[in-house]
C-alpha cells in the first residue's frame, strides 16, 4: 500500500486541506491560522492529542454558530469511517492519514519532542473514545452525502425545511446595508470630526488655566429608521404563513423590528422571535389560536398604529406588511389605516405570496397608499428586497 | 517567556484554575493554555452571567499576574484606554519656563516624553515588566474605531504614540476579551483571537460551582436548588438567568433557613427576584408553573443523576 504510506504525505497540505475544508463551509481561515494550527499541535505534549480538536476548535471558530459545527466537520474530516449517514459533509474521498498520525508527524518534523517521548501509534489509539487509528488497508470512504447544490433558490416557501432558514438573514442583513441612517436635529459628542462645541470646549479648558488644549466636537445624531413587521396568519395565508415568520425573525435579529401577527385580531410576538427555539412556532400558534377564520386587515393595522405602536412609527421608518390582501373590513378602511401611517413619514412595502400584486376591493383602493409591492413566493424574490428602497 | 512546570500542560493549568476558585472545563483550559502558549488573545463569548469575567480573574489568581481590567463602553476612546498626556503638568512646566526657572531648550525636547504620559491599562498591561492578565470586558459595546486600535495592539503587542514614536511590549500580557454578542465584531478581530464560547454549565459542573463558592449552604439545598435553575433555563425567558444569579439565589434561600426547596411553592415565590430579572419573565413564570418545574419529574431524579455522573 505505497500510496496511503503515511510518510509520502506532507502534514502541512494535510492540514492545508482540512482548512481548505473549513473554508467550504464558512470558516474564515488565514495563513495565518493554518500556521497557527501547526504550532498548537506541535505544542502540546503528544500524550494529550486527544485535544487537539478543542485547540483547533479555538483557533479556527469564530462565532457561536461555527463553534457549534465544528465537531461535526472535524469528525468528518479527520475520522470519516466513523460518520454515519451524514448528508452534510461532501467532497473529500482520498484517503488521507487520520489524525494521530499526523500529530505525530508534525510533531517529528518541528522537533519538540524528545525522540524518547514518542508513543507508538496503537498505543494512542487507546484514548477512550475517539481516535482509533484506521487501518491503512481499508478500502477509501466517500463521506457520503449529496450535493448541496439543490435548486433551494426556486422551490416555493411552502416546502421548505426548517434547517433553510438561516438563509433568510443574509437577505434581510442585505436589506439593511441599503438603509440610511437618519440625521437628527439633536447633537450627540464624537470623538475628533464633526463641528467644534465651544461651550463645553471652554469649559473644560477651565482644568488647563484657559488654555484650549481639548476640543470637544459634536455632529448631529444618527437613527437607524425602526422597522415594524406585521404578518398575516389568516387561513388564506396558511400554507405561506410559516415561512413568513422565518422571515419576520430575520428582520427581528437582524434589524431588531417589532413583529405583530394578525387575523381577525392582532398580537404582538416580538419577544418570541427573539430566542432562536424549535419552538417559536408552537408559542406563535398559541398566540394566534382562538382567532376567527377570517381577515381583518384594516382593523388590525388601525390597532397596531394606535394602541401598540404609538409615536414609534415617524418619518422614515418602514411599515412592512405580509399579506395577501384579502380583507373582510370595509373596503376603504384599509386605504384610511394606511394613508394614516403615510402621514406619518413612514415607508409602507405590502410583501404578497402571489406572483401578481393583489386586486381585492381594499387594495384596489389602499393600492396608492403603499410605497411598494414586491411578491416573495421563494428566496430568489427575497433576493431583490433591497429593490425595495431604490 | 518560559512557564512555570505546572503549566506546561492544559491538565496542570485546570488544577491551577481549580485552587484558584475558578472550575474550568477541559476545553477552556485547553485554550487558555494555548492562549499562555502562542500568546494569542482569547476571545470569550456568551450570554450575561456564565462567568466570563470571572474566568479572567481566576487566571490572573492561578498565573500569580496581576489584572488590569478595561471597561469597554459607547464613547470609550484612546485618551481612557491607552494613553492620555498630562496637559496640567506639561502646562505647569510650561509656566515653570516662563518664569526663568527651568530650561526653555530642554523642556521642548521632555515636554513629550514618557514623564508626562499618563498610561491607561492597555498601555500599561504591555508595558509592565512583568506579564500580566489583561481583561477587555465588554468589547461588543465599543465602537468600531476602538476595534480598529486594538488590532494593531493584539497583533504586534505595540502602541503608537505619534509624539514619541512606537512603544514595544516589556513583557506580552495574556489578553481576554469578552463579549455579549449584541454587536457582530469584526472578521479581522476575531480571527486574530482564539475563540471560546461559554455555554451554562452542566447540571454537575454547576452543582460543583455553587458547593465550592457557597460551602454553608447545604448540599441538598444546593442539589436542588441548581436542578430548579437547570429546568428554567428550558423555558423561553427573556434572560436567562446565569451562574451568577444561581449563586445568589442559593444565598437567598439560605439566609432564609432552608435546608431543602420549601415543599410550599408559595414560599420561593418572592425569592424568585434573584432569578428573574424581567417584568415579562416574573409574570410568565406563576406559581403553577413553578410547582411544575419542581413537581414534573421530581426534581431529586436530576439530583441522581448529577449524582452518578461525578
Amino acid at each position: 500500500m505505497k500510496a496511503n504510506d503515511p510518510r509520502a504525505i506532507d502534514p502541512r497540505q494535510r492540514l492545508a486541506e482540512f482548512a481548505h475544508y473549513l473554508r467550504e463551509h464558512g470558516f474564515a481561515l488565514g495563513y495565518a491560522e493554518v500556521e497557527l494550527m501547526a504550532r498548537a499541535a506541535a505544542a502540546l505534549p503528544l500524550t494529550q492529542w486527544a485535544r487537539i480538536e478543542a485547540l483547533w476548535r479555538g483557533i479556527a471558530a469564530g462565532s457561536h454558530k461555527q463553534w457549534l459545527k465544528y465537531p461535526e466537520l472535524h469528525q468528518a474530516f479527520w475520522f470519516p469511517h466513523k460518520v454515519r449517514a451524514s448528508t452534510r459533509s461532501s467532497g473529500l474521498t482520498r484517503r488521507g492519514r487520520t489524525l494521530p498520525e499526523l500529530v505525530q508527524q508534525m510533531h517529528g518534523e518541528m522537533g519538540n519532542t524528545p525522540p524518547g517521548e514518542v508513543k507508538p501509534t496503537v498505543d494512542m489509539a487507546d484514548q477512550p473514545g475517539e481516535g482509533d487509528v484506521e487501518a491503512s488497508d481499508a478500502p477509501p470512504r466517500a463521506q457520503g452525502g449529496a450535493s448541496r447544490t439543490a435548486p433551494l433558490d426556486q422551490r416555493d416557501f411552502a416546502d421548505w425545511m426548517p434547517a433553510d432558514m438561516d438563509r433568510f438573514e443574509p437577505l434581510v442583513e442585505a436589506l439593511k446595508r441599503r438603509l440610511r441612517a437618519q440625521l437628527l436635529r439633536r447633537l450627540q459628542s464624537h470623538r475628533d470630526s464633526g463641528v467644534i462645541h465651544l461651550r463645553r470646549s471652554l469649559r473644560s479648558a477651565l482644568a488647563t488655566g484657559g488654555e484650549l488644549v481639548k476640543l470637544h466636537h459634536v455632529r448631529r445624531q444618527r437613527r437607524q429608521p425602526r422597522v415594524v413587521v406585521l404578518v398575516d396568519v389568516s387561513r388564506s395565508m396558511e400554507m405561506h404563513a410559516q415561512f413568513y415568520l422565518r422571515l419576520t425573525r430575520a428582520f427581528v435579529e437582524v434589524m431588531d423590528a417589532r413583529a405583530f401577527v394578525f387575523h381577525t385580531r392582532l398580537a404582538e410576538v416580538t419577544p418570541l422571535m427573539k430566542r432562536r427555539s424549535e419552538r417559536v412556532q408552537e408559542k406563535v400558534n398559541a398566540v394566534t389560536f382562538g382567532f376567527g377564520g377570517g381577515t381583518r386587515i384594516a382593523s388590525c393595522l388601525h390597532e397596531a398604529l394606535h394602541q401598540h405602536l404609538g409615536r414609534a412609527v415617524a418619518r422614515g421608518d418602514l411599515f412592512m406588511v405580509f399579506s395577501d390582501g384579502f380583507d373582510t373590513d370595509e373596503p376603504e378602511a384599509l386605504a384610511e389605516v394606511l394613508a394614516q401611517v403615510r402621514a406619518r413619514g413612514a415607508r409602507v412595502y405590502w410583501l404578497h405570496p402571489t406572483v401578481e400584486v393583489p386586486q381585492s376591493a381594499a387594495m384596489a383602493l389602499a393600492a396608492p397608499h403603499v410605497t411598494r409591492f414586491m411578491p416573495a413566493h421563494n428566496l430568489a424574490s427575497l433576493s431583490r428586497l433591497p429593490e425595495l428602497l431604490a | 517567556m518560559p512557564l512555570p512546570d505546572a503549566l506546561t500542560t492544559p491538565e496542570g493549568l485546570r488544577e491551577r484554575l481549580f485552587k484558584a476558585g475558578y472550575i474550568a472545563d477541559e476545553e477552556l483550559a485547553s485554550l487558555i493554555w494555548m492562549g499562555l502558549t502562542l500568546e494569542r488573545p482569547l476571545l470569550l463569548e456568551g450570554e450575561a452571567g456564565v462567568g466570563k469575567t470571572a474566568i479572567a480573574g481566576a487566571c490572573a489568581r492561578a498565573l500569580g499576574r496581576p489584572l488590569l481590567r478595561l471597561q469597554c463602553y459607547e464613547g470609550l476612546d484612546l485618551s481612557q484606554a491607552v494613553y492620555e498626556w498630562n496637559y496640567s503638568r506639561q502646562l505647569l512646566e510650561i509656566r515653570l519656563a516662563e518664569a526663568g526657572q527651568g530650561d526653555r531648550a530642554a523642556l521642548r525636547d521632555n515636554l513629550f516624553s514618557e514623564a508626562f504620559l499618563l498610561e491607561r491599562p492597555l498601555l500599561q498591561a504591555i508595558r509592565s515588566p512583568e506579564p500580566c492578565v489583561l481583561l477587555i470586558d465588554e468589547i461588543d459595546r465599543a465602537d468600531e474605531a476602538f476595534e480598529a486600535f486594538l488590532l494593531e495592539m493584539l497583533s504586534e503587542y505595540q502602541v503608537t504614540v505619534p509624539e514619541i514614536g512606537t512603544l514595544t511590549a516589556r513583557s506580552k500580557p495574556l489578553v481576554i476579551l469578552t463579549s455579549n454578542g449584541t454587536r457582530d465584531l469584526s472578521d479581522a478581530l476575531r480571527r486574530r483571537c482564539l475563540f471560546h464560547y461559554v455555554d451554562f454549565p452542566t447540571l454537575a459542573r454547576e452543582t460543583q460551582i455553587v458547593r465550592t463558592l457557597v460551602p454553608e449552604a447545604a448540599t441538598r439545598l444546593v442539589e436542588e436548588a441548581v436542578a430548579f435553575v437547570q429546568r428554567l433555563r428550558k423555558e423561553d425567558l427573556d434572560k436567562t438567568p446565569g451562574v451568577a444569579e444561581t449563586l445568589d439565589w442559593v444565598r437567598v434561600l439560605f439566609h432564609l433557613g432552608h435546608g431543602e426547596l420549601p415543599v410550599d411553592h408559595l414560599l420561593l415565590v418572592p425569592t424568585l427576584a434573584a432569578l428573574l430579572k424581567t417584568r415579562n419573565d416574573r409574570w410568565q413564570v406563576t406559581p403553577e408553573r413553578v410547582g411544575k418545574l419542581i413537581d414534573g419529574p421530581r426534581i431529586a431524579q436530576d439530583v441522581g443523576v448529577a449524582g452518578a455522573m461525578k
